[in-house]
């Protein structure tokens, strides 16, 4: 009896070695993408932060520049028919670094009325 | 040994377990955190673009207020109110859209933006702006004219304007200056002073005989009763207007006047070129007495007198973010 157990005990140890490391493998995989994903979101938020603080600015009328990642058009928006308002849309564009170390863009921008 | 043979079964068991609940986790946690973050862009920019709907409301509506103002001078009109519509619709290109409403309520204009962006989900922000449609000096920050040295005396009580010569010339402030004391204010010979915006509060504001009292300003508010001593004795009230922001009518230029009492001796001798309490348009170099006046006052309503407030100063807290 003891011979036996002994035995399947072994195995059962081989057994368990053998899905943990399958397991091992597969997690260290997931964990690995998931950490990548937050590193990238947290790329993204700082991106997006650092955007509204420029458009902020810039729609404060802080004379910032395409060097600076502001980009403006002007343009006209019609309330109605009768009553044109000029103005212009204040882009602000960041970029941040990605998973993989691709490049990503944020963009967010505003229409100041002349 | 049995305790053996079950001691590595469970104890790959809680591991899988356990390794799938944190992967889970993890992978949930992420899920989450990217829906959280486009979420968190899209609220960004519809903040944004509800700001844009609201830049170009007030761009709008200041034209309507000249448009108004233009056309209420050029054409006698004394009255009316602001022809707004119930509001409009906008888009800013590869941002989002914005929808705009304006809400007349009372003596306030409501204006109410909600911008709408994000290409998956569509979020939606919203936000709101008051203006007051009273003609009240409440909106505007006023200098104490106890601060400029326009009185005699700092006492309580009834004060004394300082004369012209005492103060080197006339009184003059850049900005809006409050006049006010506990009792009154009265002449203490000739006097001359000069703002954008006088408001008397307060008291009884006397002229006595053989005093003049020049007030040059595109608006002057009476807050209080009005004392003027006998024409035929030389005492005078002149209005005239501060500068050439004044209202242009084709006869001429002509600036806001407040009575919130009617002047007159008594309820029998009232002033017939005041009928009654309220705003009126009055002439460069308009002189009133108690019962008389030389020069052209026009009664206007209040939301006119409001319009042509925020066209005569400014700058005033008549806009404001809405707090309800």
């Amino acid at each position: 009896m003891v011979k036996d157990q002994r035995g399947v005990t072994l195995i059962e140890t081989l057994v368990a070695l053998f899905v943990i490391a399958i397991l091992v493998v597969s997690f260290a995989s997931a964990f690995s993408s998931s950490l990548i994903s937050i590193e990238s979101w947290g790329n993204y938020y700082e991106a997006l932060a650092t955007a509204q603080n420029l458009l902020e600015r810039a729609v404060a009328g802080e004379p910032l520049g395409e060097q600076d990642g502001i980009f403006t058009k002007r343009d006209v928006q019609w309330p109605d028919y009768v009553v044109p308002v000029p103005g212009t849309v204040i882009t602000a564009r960041v970029n941040y670094r990605t998973r993989f170390g691709l490049k990503g863009t944020v963009e967010l921008s505003s229409f100041v009325a002349d | 040994m049995g305790h053996e043979k079950g001691a590595a079964l469970v104890s790959v068991l809680a591991i899988v377990v356990i390794s799938l609940v944190l992967g889970g986790a993890l992978q949930r946690f992420t899920a989450v955190e990217a829906t959280q973050v486009q979420t968190e862009q899209a609220r960004s920019q519809a903040h944004y673009v509800a700001r844009s709907g609201m830049s170009v409301a007030l761009s709008y509506l200041n034209t309507k207020i000249d448009q108004y103002i233009n056309e209420a001078n050029q054409n006698g009109v004394t009255g009316g109110s602001l022809d707004l519509p119930s509001g409009f619709e906008g888009t800013i290109e590869g941002a989002g859209r914005y929808e705009v409403d304006f809400a007349l309520d009372g003596s306030r204009v409501r204006i109410t933006v909600r911008g709408y962006a994000g290409a998956v989900v569509e979020v939606c922000e919203a936000i709101a702006f008051d203006i007051d449609l009273q003609p009240t000096a409440d909106g505007y920050v006023a200098i104490d004219a106890e601060k400029l040295g326009w009185y005699d005396d700092s006492a309580g009580g009834t004060r004394h304007l300082q004369t012209v010569k005492g103060l080197g010339g006339p009184g003059k402030a850049d900005g809006p200056v409050l006049l006010h004391t506990k009792n009154g204010i009265q002449t203490k010979g000739d006097h001359e002073f000069c703002a954008p915006l006088l408001v008397f509060k307060t008291g009884t504001l006397t002229v006595k005989n053989d005093h003049r009292l020049l007030l040059r300003s595109n608006f002057v508010s009476f807050e209080t009763a009005i004392s003027i001593g006998q024409e035929h004795k030389g005492s005078v009230l002149i209005l005239c207007v501060y500068d050439n922001n004044a209202i242009a009518r084709p006869d001429g230029n002509y600036g806001v006047v407040y009575f919130d009492r009617v002047p007159g001796k008594n309820k029998n001798h009232m002033n017939p070129a005041i009928p009654s309490p309220g705003y009126y348009l009055f002439s460069n170099g308009t002189e009133l007495w108690e019962e008389r006046v030389r020069g052209t006052l026009i009664p206007i309503s209040s939301e006119y007198a409001a319009l042509l407030l925020i066209r005569l100063l400014p700058g005033s807290s008549h806009f404001r973010p809405a707090t309800s």
